[in-house]
């Protein structure tokens, strides 16, 4: 098996071991993008010098018999939206398009004493507005299990990095699926934490209650031990909660589901889904009942009715105050104007693109006054219920079941038109974020002919992480964890 | 209670946002707003009188930094990622156009 075929805790291991160096596993990373990434597109900057520099320096630690840490020498690479001191950080749009921050977002802070190696900033839709990745400066992302499909969004050019094999571990940013949909269409395993489990410091925010840090891998174990060393408080962001976090990789020896209450799902038109996909999730709740667990139909009638709603309004009044510190001022794009006004109004009107200004202006309207009383504040307190619901659903479940996205990859340039399959991917994925839950969606094969890949969202409890995670590796166990693409004549 | 805006609310917004739209997308805009205050005006539908306002409940809150002055990371280092640049301080364009 060729080393950019192997999973981060492979790496991790046979580099403990001595098998092969930080700067081998660095260089086998490195060729695979260097092969493949003028087709998929996945990569904004590469920064591999400064990457077989750390890995030399790391394997230097490990010859003098130091402990360079959990992942060390572990290659990733990390969506565009994350702060990286002296690395340029765009977030796919033309407003950040030369912007080197000074400083490092915690996430990246995690993983560097970890050990891990940054390889790369990955494409994403502009400002993480999208579920395609099509709409970056950078152009169209490409989907490593079918080229001519787009890979989910906005974290698409990290979903498709790790489905590559550019890197075993990627992150992105998940505010209403933003990691478990592109996971999804790429054919690898995509958690969202908790809200508050990972530190939201240096991440260019999208919507600042639902965004959370989330890594992408080819496998549970790996979303194991990546969570293991980015979930820790942060005095840096008071929404990273301070508690003691249990230690995730032990939650994987969990053997069966004796015991385990698992939900399927079922408040959504089946029909209207894909059926590759609806027949899924039949057989993963099936499998689950064959590991022991006692699995039943549920229904989440507030969330399917309100979620979307409630999603939309909170999402786009958090975006258009937080996107308002693009000024053309301090960082990024700036275009003169004959006095201050004029010149915030060019430097933004020219620096974002057509979605982000549609959804700031949007997102300016909910928090007008009259607005604000009808939609807003309403919608703070359905979003309370929906808690409710959740927290009384959690009573008699541990987990649940749903699809991860209604449909399969589309085809680039073909935007998902049909509105209810829209609906049912919102809903099937924005309520988790409004709840604070945490969120698998777990590769569960191919389509025996095309090889598109076939996924489910398991849903746990907010704090239920580590939980979550093994309930997730006993299913991966009976069905086998999602390899590299082989991405044919490219590669 | 559903909401809607007309051409003139649209172009309000956007200039409270600090972004322009030319004529022609006006209307388009308009109508991708009304679409979406038609989606969003469920939320009013629910009873929700002693419903207490959303807040992230947390298990533990961060410890907080004494309240006491620090050094921002180095003066160059910003003063690099701004676009224009006088001396010692970001350039900034006049407040108004009169006068």
């Amino acid at each position: 098996m060729r080393l950019c075929e192997l999973t981060v805790k492979e790496i991790a291991d046979g580099i403990r071991a001595k098998r092969f160096s930080a700067e081998d596993a660095v260089k086998a990373c490195l060729s695979r993008m260097g092969t493949c990434d003028e087709t998929v597109n996945a990569c904004i900057t590469v920064t591999g010098d400064r990457a077989l520099e750390r890995a030399k320096a790391i394997d230097a630690r490990i010859a003098s018999g130091e402990d360079a840490g959990p992942l060390a020498g572990v290659p990733y690479v990390v969506k565009d939206n994350f702060c990286t001191r002296g690395v340029r950080t765009t977030c796919g749009s033309k407003m950040l398009e030369n912007w080197a921050p000074t400083y490092d977002a915690t996430a990246i802070r995690c993983l560097d004493e970890s050990g891990a190696i940054m390889l790369a900033k990955t494409n994403l839709d502009e400002f993480a507005m999208g579920s395609s990745t099509e709409t970056s400066i950078f152009g169209p992302t490409r989907n490593p299990r079918d080229l001519d499909r787009v890979p989910g969004g906005s974290s698409g050019g990290s979903a498709a990095a790790v489905a590559a094999g550019y890197a075993p571990l990627a992150l992105g940013s998940d505010t209403g699926g933003s990691v478990r949909q592109p996971s999804a269409f790429c054919g690898v395993q995509g958690m969202k934490p908790s809200y508050g489990q990972i530190s939201r410091f240096g991440v260019v925010g999208y919507a600042s209650s639902l965004d959370q840090v989330s890594p992408i891998a080819r496998s549970v174990e790996d979303l194991a031990c990546a969570l293991e060393v980015l979930a820790r408080p942060d005095p840096n962001d008071t929404t990273c909660d301070a508690y003691g976090r249990p230690k995730f990789t032990d939650a994987l020896s969990l053997p069966d589901l004796k015991g385990k209450r698992i939900g399927v799902f079922e408040g959504f038109e089946s029909e209207k889904m894909d059926k590759d996909l609806y027949e899924t999730l039949q057989k993963t709740a099936n499998l689950c009942k064959d590991a022991g667990a006692a699995v039943e139909p549920m229904d989440l009638p507030l969330a399917v009715r309100y979620g979307v709603a409630t999603y939309y309004v909170t999402a786009l009044a958090d975006a258009s105050s937080k996107l308002a510190c693009f000024d053309g001022m301090r960082y990024g794009t700036h275009v003169k104007g004959e006095h201050l006004f004029d010149m915030y109004t060019n430097t933004r009107t020219q620096g974002f693109g057509e979605e982000v200004r549609r959804r700031i202006i949007l997102g300016a309207c909910l928090l007008t006054e009259g607005f604000y009383q009808n939609y807003y504040a309403p919608a703070l307190k359905v979003r309370t219920k929906m808690i409710e619901e959740f927290d009384d659903l959690f009573s008699r479940f541990d987990a649940y079941l749903l699809p991860a996205s209604p449909s399969m990859p589309y085809k680039i340039g073909m935007k998902e038109e049909d509105p209810t399959r829209l609906y049912l991917g919102d809903i099937f994925t924005v309520p988790i974020s409004l709840g604070g839950l945490p969120g698998i969606s777990l590769n569960m094969g191919f389509t025996p002919n095309g090889g598109l890949p076939l996924s489910v969202q398991l849903v746990g409890p907010r704090y239920g992480d580590a939980e979550l995670l093994g309930i997730a590796a006993v299913i991966e166990r009976a069905t086998g964890r999602p390899q590299i693409a082989s991405l044919g004549e490219v590669a | 209670m559903k909401m809607s805006v007309d051409r003139d609310i649209t172009l309000k917004m956007a200039r409270a946002a600090q972004l322009r739209i030319e004529p022609e997308e006006v209307d388009a805009m308009t109508e991708s707003i009304n679409e979406l205050l038609s989606i969003c005006s469920l939320v009013g539908e629910l009873d929700c009188t002693d419903t207490p306002d959303f807040v992230w409940r947390m298990r533990k809150l961060p410890s907080r930094r004494e309240d006491e002055p620090g050094e921002w990371a180095d003066r160059e280092r910003f003063k690099s990622e701004a676009p224009t640049i006088e001396g010692d301080f970001f350039r900034v364009p006049r407040i108004s156009s009169e006068g």
